[in-house]
């Protein structure tokens, strides 16, 4: 990190425009307070907007994934990942990309009615919202835990992902269908790969 | 919160009292101890927890530092240390009735007065009367009504599921005034341990006896006018707003308790299990890590609190992940121990039971999970420090 601000304050306005703005601008916040490589993931991948492609040196690219705000490009490299710290910055902003998902999910619900009821006022669907705030909170706290060394990262990953795969499911089959909900889950779901805090498997 | 008094200098001298607690665990839980005399029997800096300052002469030292626990981030360590050792005698604490956070906010001189002194010199217990046998603690459905005749104030009905109840000097009765309805006819008056018309009976539990839970029976009990609590104070610190910001404010405490038995649970498998198959390990593993992150939720909450700025659905999340975490783990445990576990290891058997009891605390979790999806929807999950915008 170039130290021009607190790594917490940046990763909480990283969260915030990832819901605001989308995931490029919050992914193009975060590499503006790192080194070039730290965007380097692991397996060496990279996922990024593409004007940030052209920083790190070698990169190849190999696929794209696009977002409701842009398009993340998907590239390879010889490098290793290295830089822990963007990768927990990687996990605010997809924080705030879930969050942003719930948002579009929950607008929804509120418009569409099953019988006389909004289909968010049902009690099994509040509760399942609930499920997905709780799941969010849970990893929001644990990242603002000093020692982010100490991170049980593993659970970190287990809550976004459970609050990412409750919030895809309450656009029912809409959110199978190729279209602007799935790229969105799927954006989350590759950055989630390439950026895992610490890697599976790991010892 | 003082440089020594970091969570885990807390930790580290709470720790010291949750082996005390251990000690009699199960025998109070058979009966064999009385829990009134265990309680009474302890150290008075550990008795006086929370108490203003002004009525506590004997603080815990930490350090060269007194600390009072006035702090809800100080009290959710105490609370999950004490309760590591022994939720049961935790909960029969007299100072973790609702009632006392309750007095010491809306109560006027006298009530105050009385009720602290009470704690601190002699260590009386006192209840928070909410729940009713057919309504549970839904205010809007309470039948315990106050009423006015030519002689004053009139209290009618039933409580259930209250803490302390069979033990208190006195407590505080959650009420309906006669002929309101909704949020605004709700009152809060105090009542001594016999008045004529109030009866206290224990109910028998499964777990968390330390607790003492008692249905209270009120048939024409007298109330003084200056026995309702809050008179003239504005209606966000009275009645149902003013119980529900109480809930707010105290609900981590709750997800504490029930972390400090999921790690005890915890601890009592890897003592008895030195060896694990790989398997067994990563439920372990995963254990664990979800211990921190309870703990990180309900730090979060606490600290929300701390900083004025308590969020419903933040410490609905906290007891929700707290509660969902001890239930497995307690689980978990008797089947690492293996066939006959809840037999041949009777702390286990206990940590199961009084596992099962937080679930019905303030609120269950189907109850939790809508008030989080409530605070989530209209944006005041998170309060402090960070949150999103509407």
């Amino acid at each position: 990190m170039n130290g021009s601000a607190t790594a917490i304050d940046l990763y909480r306005e990283c969260r915030v425009t990832a819901f605001e703005g989308g995931l490029e601008a919050a992914l193009d916040l975060l590499a503006s307070e790192f080194p070039p490589a730290s965007p380097v993931g692991h397996g060496g991948r990279v996922m990024v907007p593409e004007p940030l492609l052209a920083r790190i040196d070698g990169a190849r690219v190999s696929g794209a994934y696009p977002t409701d705000t842009g398009t993340l490009v998907l590239a390879e490299t010889d490098l290793s990942a290295s830089d822990r710290d963007w990768r927990v910055g990687v996990a605010w902003a997809r924080i705030g990309a879930v969050e942003r998902l719930g948002r579009r999910a929950t607008d929804r619900l509120a418009r569409r009615r099953i019988g006389n009821s909004a289909t968010i006022a049902l009690p099994l669907v509040r509760a399942a919202v609930g499920d997905v705030a709780t799941a969010l909170g849970q990893a929001v706290a644990l990242l603002e835990c000093p020692a982010p060394q100490e991170h049980p990262s593993s659970l970190i990953e287990r809550e976004i992902g459970l609050a990412l795969r409750t919030a895809w499911r309450f656009f029912g089959a809409s959110g199978y269908v190729v279209d602007t909900t799935s790229h969105m889950a799927q954006a989350i779901e590759v950055l989630s790969d390439v950026y895992a805090i610490d890697a599976g498997g790991e010892r | 919160m003082t440089a020594e008094h970091t969570p885990e200098a807390i930790r580290a001298r709470i720790a010291e009292y949750a082996e005390e607690f251990r000690k009699t665990a199960l025998a109070m839980h058979e009966g064999e101890l009385a829990v009134e005399d265990v309680v009474r029997s302890l150290a008075p800096e550990i008795r006086r927890f929370s108490l203003p300052p002004e009525y506590n002469d004997t603080p815990l030292m930490i350090g060269s530092e007194p600390m009072y626990v006035r702090r809800i981030s100080e009290s959710v360590v105490v609370q999950e240390e004490l309760s590591r050792g022994d939720a049961g005698l935790m909960l029969a604490m007299p100072w973790a009735s609702l009632a006392t956070f309750i007095i010491e906010h809306n109560a006027g001189p006298a009530i105050r007065e009385a009720h602290f002194t009470g704690l601190a010199e002699r260590s009386e217990w006192t209840f928070f009367a909410v729940t009713e046998p057919e309504h549970g603690s839904d205010p809007l459905s309470m039948k315990t009504t106050l009423s006015r005749d030519g002689d004053g104030l009139v209290l009618n009905g039933t409580k259930r599921y209250v803490g302390h109840g069979f033990r208190a000097s006195a407590g505080l009765v959650f009420c309906r005034k006669e002929g309101t309805s909704g949020p605004m006819g709700l009152e809060t008056v105090r009542i001594e341990a016999g008045t004529p018309g109030f009866a206290a009976v224990p109910l028998q539990t499964i777990g968390l006896r330390g607790a003492g839970l008692s249905e209270l029976r009120f048939d024409n009990v007298r109330v003084r006018d200056d026995e309702v609590l809050g008179n003239g104070a504005p209606a966000t610190r009275r009645g149902l707003l003013g119980a529900a910001r109480t809930f707010d404010m105290l609900r981590p405490g709750v997800g504490a308790m029930a972390l400090g038995v999921a790690r005890a649970a915890y601890d009592y498998v890897r003592a008895e299990r030195r060896t694990l198959s790989a398997a067994d390990e990563a439920v372990m593993h995963r254990f664990a890590e979800r211990i921190a992150g309870s703990r990180a939720l309900i730090a979060a909450a606490a600290r929300a609190v701390d900083l004025r700025k308590p969020s419903g659905a933040l410490s609905s999340a906290a007891k929700l992940t707290a509660v969902r975490l001890v239930e497995d783990v307690t689980l978990e445990a008797l089947r690492l121990l293996g066939p006959c576990a809840r037999l041949e290891h009777p702390l286990l058997d206990k940590l199961r039971r009084d596992a099962q009891g937080f679930e019905f605390m303030e609120g269950m979790s189907d109850i939790q999970r809508q008030t989080i999806a409530q605070g989530y929807l209209t944006n005041r999950f998170w309060t402090a420090p960070t949150g999103l915008p509407a």
